[in-house]
């Protein structure tokens, strides 16, 4: 057990007298230094983002007294000054990943400049899918996982805006992403793991559809990512998260399958069913938290 | 001996021997598992609940209260699916009480029962049960304060500060709640109805002192001055003054599940302060623009030193 845990334990059972002290003490708590660069990580981050989430306000508030020109002026003026820091700056400094990541945002404020000024009737799902497709090589540039998730981000959108049913192509574009970062980066777990939830809901999307809509044929996909997953995960690469993160969509298919079939056709006793369902959500639920636990222990 | 037990019993931190070694609890995702799959369990239970008395508010409101306490009971027991029945049973009995009690009032109701929730959460040491408990009381206290919501997002930062910060022997379980409830509330608040103009503001204004209390508290008097300053600029966005306070106080803390939720509320809240129809979209944006470049500025003065 780390540190952290068994200091934590100890202050939950009431044997501790001073946990921030503790804490301290076992230095789990940061000293100066890792404060320092976690504010200056803190600092950069929210101020790149705050900056980046109120220029893109300020073009959507529409100013009628700003004339276009201007308007185009600023965006590319705040573009090309953001490429130049980054330039200036060297791209393995987190100045430079941070222009980077402003230049990304500036593509999307122009993007919908141009919409906004020139409506040529394009789709929003166009404009999601293009400025993701611009960002990926500034993502391969920087080396680092927050321009690719940007762009993964931007690409869900871009599915979620298109005029039609995409299920299979969420699930695979997710499922793409979460292999690409096993392959190629899999010893920081952040960005694998937020995509391998993506994906987790994404599957649980397609067995839903399958569970609720008998003409979707999503049940093979679905049975294939599940245990491949478990496997993957447990057995090969140890990640619990993930693991635990099936095991939630397997929950969640298992009682949509319960439900559709005790109150298939309107049959069935409402309260005895409500009951049974909620029995089997328990049970399922404490077996999963059991198994990880177990696999937590090995 | 434990060498760590040892090196507290030194600090005098803790006295005579280390207890017996448990194993360690589960991690948060199992926490979050758990905690999922009891409320949507507790779903069930409630329509069982409303099923059976069909809407009669006493009736539905005392069996609310006993599956409230069977719950409580089943939470003692050693078996992980009593513990999770339990749990279900619970929440059911407390959703239970709220509709019953409910009918005629619900914001009075909601209000009664945001006071009252904290007390089953005492009687248990079950953590995501005193989570809920927490976070369920703030949710339904923002429902009470209808226009005034907004203030709620102080009230869970405060809340935050206060279980680590200021009585850290509270167990940490109630600041989860408290996180997660400003995570909901970032995400519901803007599909209520318009908070009354006054609210942002407020709100505001409370999460920013709790802001500088918590600057003031790992740093000193010049943090909390830089913190004053950010807070002012944030005192219409209250959700992002909030954010930055938990992200401080988890990575402070040594609790990085906070961290995470705090990094959650900033970009929920950021993604919906969009749709906020309190201020104009000029306004939103010379807010977030000023902030952004008082945070680039500050790190650029406070650690120019350090790169020279």
């Amino acid at each position: 057990m780390s540190p952290r845990a068994q200091i934590l334990q100890w202050a939950e059972q009431g044997h501790l007298l001073d946990l921030p002290q503790a804490l301290q003490l076992a230095q789990v708590t940061p000293h100066r230094e890792k404060w320092q660069a976690f504010l200056s990580r803190l600092m950069l981050a929210t101020g790149t983002l705050l900056l980046g989430a109120g220029i893109i306000f300020f073009f959507a508030y529409n100013w009628k007294g700003l004339p276009p020109l201007a308007r185009f002026a600023i965006v590319e003026s705040l573009l090309l000054a953001a490429f130049a820091l980054a330039w200036i700056k060297g791209i393995e400094t987190a100045a430079a990943r941070a222009a980077l990541f402003l230049a990304a945002l500036m593509t999307g404020a122009l993007f919908a400049l141009i919409g906004q000024t020139y409506p040529m009737g394009a789709d929003p799902w166009q404009l999601f899918a293009l400025w993701a497709a611009l960002i990926v090589p500034w993502a391969f540039a920087a080396q680092k996982p927050e321009l690719w998730l940007l762009a993964l981000l931007l690409a869900n959108n871009a599915l979620g805006a298109y005029p039609a049913d995409l299920a299979y192509f969420y699930a695979l574009l997710n499922l793409t992403a979460q292999a690409l970062w096993e392959f190629f980066s899999p010893e920081k777990r952040l960005a694998p793991r937020l995509a391998g939830a993506a994906t987790a809901i994404a599957f649980s999307a397609l067995a839903l559809a399958q569970i609720f809509d008998r003409a979707q044929p999503f049940a093979a996909a679905y049975l294939l990512w599940l245990p491949a997953t478990l496997v993957i995960f447990t057995r090969f690469r140890r990640d619990l998260f993930l693991v635990a993160a099936s095991l939630l969509s397997a929950i969640v298919a298992l009682t949509s399958l319960c439900t559709r079939a005790l109150f298939r056709a309107g049959s069935g006793d409402l309260i005895f069913n409500s009951f049974l369902i909620a029995v089997i959500v328990v049970a399922l639920s404490a077996a999963a938290a059991k198994w990880l636990q177990h696999l937590a222990k090995e | 001996m434990n060498p760590l037990w040892q090196q507290l019993v030194e600090a005098g931190l803790v006295t005579g021997d280390p207890p017996p070694p448990e194993p360690a609890g589960p991690a948060w995702y199992v926490h979050a598992l758990l905690g999922f799959a009891a409320w949507v369990a507790a779903l069930f239970l409630t329509i069982v609940l409303v099923a059976f008395f069909r809407f009669e508010g006493g009736g539905l409101g005392i069996a609310g209260a006993f599956a409230c306490a069977a719950g409580l009971l089943l939470l003692r027991s050693q078996s992980p699916f009593l513990t999770q029945l339990g749990l279900a049973a619970s929440i059911a009995g407390q959703a239970g009480m709220l509709f019953g009690l409910g009918f005629r009032d619900f914001n009075r109701t909601a209000a009664v029962m945001a006071a009252i929730l904290i007390l089953p959460s005492l009687l248990t040491t079950n953590p995501i049960y005193r989570a809920w408990c927490t976070g369920a009381s703030i949710l339904l206290l923002a429902s009470a304060l209808e226009q005034w919501s907004p203030l709620t997002i102080a009230l869970a930062a405060a809340l935050v500060t206060f279980v680590f910060l200021i009585q850290p022997q509270i167990p940490r379980a109630y600041g989860y709640g408290a996180a997660i409830a400003l995570v909901a509330i970032d995400l519901f608040t803007h599909f209520g109805r318009n908070p009354h103009p006054q609210a942002p503001y407020a709100g505001g204004l409370l999460a920013g002192l709790a802001l500088v209390y918590t600057a003031h508290h790992f740093f000193d008097t010049k943090g909390a001055i830089y913190a004053a300053l950010i807070s002012l600029i944030l005192i219409p966005a209250p959700g992002v003054a909030a954010a930055l306070l938990i992200i401080l106080i988890g990575f402070g803390c040594a609790a990085p599940t906070l961290t995470g939720l705090g990094i959650a509320a900033g970009l929920v809240y950021l993604s919906h302060f969009y749709y906020s129809l309190s201020f104009t979209l000029l306004t939103k944006s010379i807010v977030l623009l000023a902030t952004g470049l008082a945070l680039l500025a500050l790190r650029w003065f406070l650690f120019r030193k350090e790169k020279a």
